[in-house]
């Protein structure tokens, strides 16, 4: 199978299947983008290649948390980890950003001492999100979000990734989703790209 | 020597390397805070079944040797310092912690693996070897030493009550004479003797939980692999140590 990579130059990400262009985004116009793939090989692939890009952030399914921590450990590690000290995670940004995800205070507060295991998939991947949401990546790759949610399970995770653009417009998302005829709509989507399979090298 | 034995030996040299380059790290809040956890989780939370163990070795070992040599209350206090304080109290110490957290520590690390939470912390843009291995291996180098000193302390106290209590002599005189013939260097000696030890302790721990197979016999394979490796890392320590002191004696 012929190798995938990608790399950044000039503001623009570009997706390569050995020499071929697969996949162009440009980082600074922001907006949401498809790429749809054939099988969860090809997406594991697709997401291996984006990861190792200088500012791309991954949001796994599964919100990508730490199982052994806490939700308020999991906040401390990622916004604290470069911080000369630790302090009170408590602070209006985090609350801010929870509120704006539809928690509500008492929720968050309930949170914060959960483990991720405890949560159910959708409050797990909104608190990946808003990790992301605080700390925005030059493209948020969405992988695999949409795979065993109900139409409307995913329609409101479409309604609270709005969020993001609304608070970061010139960042990009890219949503990698499998090849599905359930796959849901996604609103003002740019650009939609299908790599259904990979050549043989 | 197989292949599998030399991949091994060289992931143990490689880890030595990289906690030496990579130690500057610890200073992070973060990370320290998990030094402290691995302190306490492998050296405070040790000490109970420690104070225990050493009572009870320190007042078996001096009525034996009581009982063996008589009223030669030197040759006993030399003994007590020698077999008990610089041998036994490093090596026991090592053979619990390894029971305690060796295992602990390499199955945490392989379910981490099994959940792909090596990849969520690169994800989150924090280096997994920093964050998950660096604090453990210098939490169990600095956690051994401090476990072996309370063992030492308490077998020792424990020995002097014995020894007075069997051969009738006041307590400050067993204690005295065991200060008179004990050798500092060799105190000494016996702590780094157990931060090597846990150093080693951990480095393995660390290489089983952290690669080996994925799922559910990968991780008891590595906590089985890390217990088996660890005690023969300790034994071939302090072999080397014995004979580092016979050399120099």
């Amino acid at each position: 199978m012929s190798q995938l990579h990608a790399n950044v130059a000039e503001r623009r990400l570009s997706l390569y299947e050995g020499e071929a262009l697969r996949l162009a985004l440009p980082l600074d116009a922001g907006g949401r983008h498809r790429l749809v793939v054939g099988d969860d090989d090809i997406a594991h692939q697709v997401v291996a290649a984006l990861e190792h890009c200088p500012g791309v952030g991954v949001l796994p399914a599964d919100g990508g948390l730490l199982g052994n921590q806490t939700v308020a450990g999991n906040f401390a590690l990622v916004l604290r980890y470069d911080a000369a000290e630790i302090r009170d995670l408590r602070d209006q940004d985090l609350d801010a950003a929870f509120q704006l995800c539809g928690m509500t205070p008492e929720r968050v507060e309930v949170l914060a001492r959960e483990q991720p295991m405890n949560l159910e998939r959708g409050e797990r991947w909104k608190v990946g999100f808003v990790r992301w949401l605080l700390r925005p990546p030059e493209l948020l790759v969405i992988d695999r979000l949409f795979a065993g949610l109900t139409r409307r399970q995913a329609n409101a995770l479409i309604a609270v990734e709005a969020v993001y653009h609304a608070r970061h417009p010139f960042r990009p998302v890219l949503f990698v989703d499998l090849d599905s005829h359930e796959l849901p709509v996604l609103p003002d989507c740019r650009s939609s790209t299908e790599l259904s399979e990979l050549a043989e090298a | 020597m197989s292949p599998l034995a030399r991949g091994r030996i060289a992931a143990y040299l490689g880890l030595i390397w990289f906690v030496g380059s990579r130690h500057r790290e610890l200073r992070r809040p973060l990370l320290r805070e998990q030094l402290y956890r691995q302190i306490h989780g492998a050296g405070v939370a040790a000490l109970p079944v420690i104070g225990v163990l050493a009572m009870l070795t320190g007042a078996a070992a001096a009525t034996q040797l009581s009982a063996l040599i008589g009223g030669d209350s030197d040759l006993t206090q030399r003994m007590l310092f020698l077999g008990l304080f610089y041998e036994l109290a490093p090596l026991l110490s090592a053979l619990v912690v390894v029971a305690r957290s060796s295992a602990g520590i390499a199955s945490e690390l392989a379910v981490m693996r099994l959940h792909d939470e090596f990849t969520a912390l690169r994800r989150l843009g924090v280096p997994p070897a920093d964050y998950l291995l660096l604090p453990r291996i210098v939490g169990m180098a600095i956690a051994l030493p401090a476990v072996t000193a309370c063992f030492q302390a308490v077998s020792i106290g424990s020995g002097w009550l014995a020894t007075a209590l069997v051969e009738g002599r006041p307590l400050a005189e067993a204690a005295g004479r065991f200060l008179d013939l004990a050798d500092p260097w060799l105190a000494l000696l016996s702590l780094v003797k157990s931060a090597l030890m846990g150093a080693a302790v951990g480095i393995i721990a660390c290489h089983h939980g952290s690669s080996g197979t994925r799922g559910s016999q990968g991780i008891s394979g590595a906590a089985m692999q890390s217990v088996g490796t660890g005690l023969i890392a300790v034994f071939v320590i302090d072999v080397i140590f014995a004979l580092l002191l016979y050399v120099l004696r």
